[in-house]
């Protein structure tokens, strides 16, 4: 591997000191704290480190770098869960979800797209509200979207290939995945309809008005991606849900026909009677693949 | 020999910022622009909408890579997984050259996103033109470094700006990226002349200049992208550019966005200010 170059260490603990500066939380006026890590007054401390200059001191200075820190990443939240921030308003997502998730994730990586993935794991772990279902359903929906979109294609299963000779009974022993861009979720409310309904107004629009209903019931959804590349969801069955669940982890079509057999009959009868029509959706739309992502 | 006496660097004309609310402009409309600069990261992904938008782009128009988490002057080590991905889309785009910020922005474990500056001093220049070096061998195409805005100065500089990023591009031999913008709104923040800084910069190093809008809040200046370009930017456009003899200009709107063809419409504001190197050419083939 090419080779680096060892960093000078003044570099090193200037940097080092800057970025413990820049990723302390904002308060409510979006002002730096004013006291430092090490317990000195900011305004001193940062003296010996950053010129002041003729408007601005030490302290002022460095203060719009800890502002562009959280503004930047609370921009990239907001943009992410466009549910979450509805249900929140800007003001409380910010101080109840956002800064505390960025503090216990802060981001580590060169992508910003990475930045929510931890989001819904932080929910589960932390959060103790009454609508915590709704929140972590709503949390797990948004990053949905923004994975599905950037997903990888692995090549679509094509059955013509795939047979011996026009023998497709040797493609049912072959392990088959789905699509990255697929995601599947069991929900006890039609969250996909009410998400749409939320997203035709800003966040601030939702403080002062009536939430869109919220049709309870138990649903299946599936979230992919169209032949243009948008990302679309659809609501489908519980036997469709549950043979797909089976291929997202990759399976045979015998492994997952055994699994059927397991289930309770109304599902088994679902997906006798819909199991050529699915599977030849399924390939149709490339859904499936011989590959592992 | 100095690579920049072995590149030819096209001039590609006046170009912008690929941006989101422009794509469906630009698909319905396919205006007559000279070319795209892309920011590299929006388009290191597995798949999906942004790579389709990049091949229809790349169908019409010429592509330029502009990054922003490269990081080169962090103490934290290149990071080389993000360097293959970023070298893999330069052979994709075809890209004439990349640039990317004389920044830090992470340290081991943990990024920072933004273009936080570096203390001007000799180690620093030693460590970033080492390391500029490395990349520009690995990148195998031309690699310019951007001057960036900033808001802070530090009680270890040694050195003005112009004289640390000078030291850096010609000891490490790459290229420029010089964003006319930043010079302004640096000068209003560490209060120096623009003027020194062109005087003081090597001019035959510039493969591309920015122009860009910014945020006047009086006891400071912020680059945000996010407007026109003043009328102090465009004068040191104009005293740059004939010194560059002819480069690659590029107008970057990030935030606010106005319509595709209003942000065009600003983007050739820049040809009045390269009449006089225009001048100066049809004079010279004249004579």
């Amino acid at each position: 591997m090419p080779f680096d170059v060892r960093s000078p260490q003044q570099l090193k603990q200037c940097q080092q000191w800057f970025a413990s500066i820049i990723v302390r939380p904002i308060d409510e006026d979006s002002r730096m704290d004013l006291v430092a890590p090490s317990g000195v007054a900011m305004e001193i401390e940062a003296k010996n480190y950053i010129k002041p200059s003729r408007t601005l001191t030490s302290a002022g200075r460095i203060e719009l770098y800890n502002q562009q820190y959280w503004w930047r990443l609370l921009g990239i939240l907001h943009d992410s869960f466009p549910l979450l921030v509805r249900l929140f308003g800007y003001h409380d997502f910010n101080h109840t979800l956002g800064m505390p998730y960025l503090v216990a994730y802060p981001p580590d990586h060169w992508s910003l797209n990475r930045l929510g993935e931890n989001l819904p794991r932080w929910l589960a772990e932390n959060y103790s509200g009454n609508d915590k279902q709704l929140l972590l359903d709503s949390s797990r929906i948004d990053l949905a979207y923004t994975q599905s979109f950037l997903a990888a294609t692995l090549a679509p299963l094509n059955v013509a290939d795939s047979s011996k000779n026009g023998d497709f009974a040797t493609l049912l022993s072959k392990k088959l995945y789905l699509q990255p861009s697929i995601f599947l979720f069991q929900l006890a409310y039609d969250l996909f309809a009410f998400r749409r309904e939320f997203l035709k107004e800003e966040p601030d629009y939702w403080i002062e008005n009536d939430f869109p209903s919220l049709e309870q019931g138990e649903k299946n959804f599936l979230l992919c991606r169209n032949p243009h590349n948008d990302v679309v969801w659809t609501e489908i069955s519980l036997g469709e849900y549950l043979l797909l669940n089976y291929f997202q982890r990759g399976a045979t079509f015998d492994e997952a026909c055994q699994f059927l057999e397991q289930q309770e009959e109304s599902i088994f009868e679902d997906v006798a009677k819909n199991m050529q029509r699915w599977s030849q959706k399924w390939v149709a739309r490339g859904w499936l693949s011989l590959q592992r992502s | 020999m100095s690579q920049i006496k072995s590149h030819t660097i096209p001039n590609l004309g006046i170009g912008i910022g690929l941006r989101i609310p422009h794509y469906e402009e630009i698909f319905r409309n396919q205006p007559d622009i000279d070319w795209f600069e892309i920011i590299s990261e929006n388009f290191m992904v597995e798949g999906g909408k942004p790579k389709e938008n990049l091949d229809r782009i790349m169908e019409r128009y010429p592509v330029v890579m502009h990054g922003v988490t490269l990081s080169i002057g962090s103490a934290a080590e290149l990071d080389w997984d993000y360097l293959k991905k970023l070298k893999a889309l330069a052979r994709y785009t075809k890209t004439p050259w990349l640039s990317d910020h004389l920044c830090w922005g992470r340290l081991p474990g943990a990024h920072y996103h933004d273009l936080l500056p570096l203390p001007y001093t000799k180690e620093v220049v030693e460590y970033v033109a080492e390391r500029a070096r490395i990349v520009q061998d690995f990148l195998e195409i031309p690699f310019a470094l951007e001057n960036l805005s900033s808001y802070v100065a530090y009680q270890a500089d040694h050195m003005p700006e112009w004289e640390f990023y000078s030291a850096i591009v010609e000891k490490a031999d790459i290229y420029m990226m010089l964003d006319v913008n930043n010079i302004y709104v640096s000068s209003r923040n560490h209060h120096f002349d623009p003027k020194v800084y062109c005087d003081n910069i090597p001019m035959e190093r510039v493969l591309q200049i920015h122009l860009a809008g910014h945020s006047d809040h009086g006891d400071y200046v912020l680059d945000t992208h996010d407007n026109y370009v003043r009328d102090e930017v465009w004068q040191i456009y104009a005293e740059v550019y004939p010194r560059t003899r002819g480069v690659s200009t590029l107008l970057e709107w990030d935030d606010n966005f106005i319509s595709f063809e209003d942000t065009w419409k600003e983007a050739l504001k820049a040809k009045q200010f390269q009449a006089e190197l225009i001048s100066a050419h049809q004079a010279t083939a004249g004579g």
